[in-house]
């Protein structure tokens, strides 16, 4: 086989086998889909969020703070809580089965009542598998 | 010269709260700490509740052998100053002495077990210093990640934020 064609057979390989995770639904890419649901829902104030957040979700804020899912669902829907831009970076994501840890570095821009939102901020995410859903079990956030 | 481990335990919270304080004294009994346990639903519960009491308790007593016992190989401990580091890094910090600690209580403590990865957050209130800067007195929030590899359950992950 000339060295021409072991390349080609190369590129072939490795062209299939990265489409066929994007394609196939790999967790690792389930989960940067879901996050970007999450942020999407978020900015557009969807009732997706409902299905977004786990029952069991405990959310810590920025300040350290715990938020319950109710609450941070109808700030969000009344508006009271309005995301701007949020802009994933660094994302990385370890999928143990059914269980998925996601970090990355956010940029957040928004409103919380009167008060501006502006800042760079680590995020961890837990996600775990819920009747074939990802759901989001743990929010926490923490300065970079 | 050994180190006193003393504990209490808060009676309202999801898992009684131990207290954790050091005290150098020059015994050579040296007392374990205690912790009641009222979430113990499942025995893994009860295994991971066991490993935090034993996380807390390495962080006084400096025990970088037991804690390396503890830590998964690809750790990621995120400090609540944003310094992320693995576990060699770590536990370097901790056996250079360069940050110690004399007192550890945990409370509202929440443990979800979801297969092989049991999931604990938690409220931390400590007195450490990071050396050289002087003492200081924290409260944060904190996660931690197990993962049960071979049998065993190690923490993987580590992210704690200060409450302000």
């Amino acid at each position: 086989m000339t060295m021409k064609k072991v390349l080609l057979t190369f590129v072939f390989i490795f062209s299939f086998s990265f489409s066929a995770l994007a394609q196939s639904g790999a967790p690792e890419q389930e989960i940067l889909e879901r996050e970007k649901a999450w942020r999407t829902a978020l900015l557009k104030a969807s009732d997706e969020l409902e299905d977004i957040y786990s029952k069991h979700l405990t959310y810590n804020d920025w300040n350290g703070k715990t938020h319950e899912r109710a609450t941070l669902i109808s700030d969000v829907k009344s508006g009271n809580l309005k995301y701007k831009a949020m802009i994933a970076r660094k994302e990385s994501v370890q999928v143990f089965i059914n269980t998925a840890i996601y970090s990355c570095e956010i940029e957040i821009a928004g409103n919380y009542g009167e008060t501006s939102i502006s800042r760079v901020a680590k995020i961890l995410h837990i996600w775990v598998k819920e009747d074939g859903t990802w759901r989001l079990l743990v929010h926490q956030t923490q300065k970079t | 010269m050994a180190l006193r481990i003393s504990a209490s335990a808060q009676s309202n919270s999801p898992v009684n709260a131990p207290v954790h304080t050091r005290e150098r004294v020059h015994e050579s009994v040296k007392p374990k700490a205690k912790m009641a346990v009222k979430d113990s639903s499942t025995p893994v519960k009860k295994e991971i509740l066991k490993l935090e009491h034993e996380w807390a308790q390495a962080l006084l007593d400096e025990d970088v052998t037991k804690l390396k016992t503890l830590l998964a190989d690809n750790l990621q401990y995120t400090r609540s100053n944003g310094k992320v580091e693995n576990k060699a890094s770590y536990l370097k910090s901790l056996r250079e002495g360069k940050t110690t600690y004399s007192m550890v209580k945990r409370d509202n403590v929440k443990i979800q077990v979801n297969g092989e990865t049991a999931i604990v957050t938690a409220r931390l209130q400590a007195k450490l210093q990071n050396k050289p800067n002087p003492p200081i007195a924290t409260t944060a929030r904190y996660l931690h990640v197990y993962v049960r590899k071979d049998g065993r359950w190690l923490l993987t992950t580590h992210q704690s934020t200060e409450i302000k």
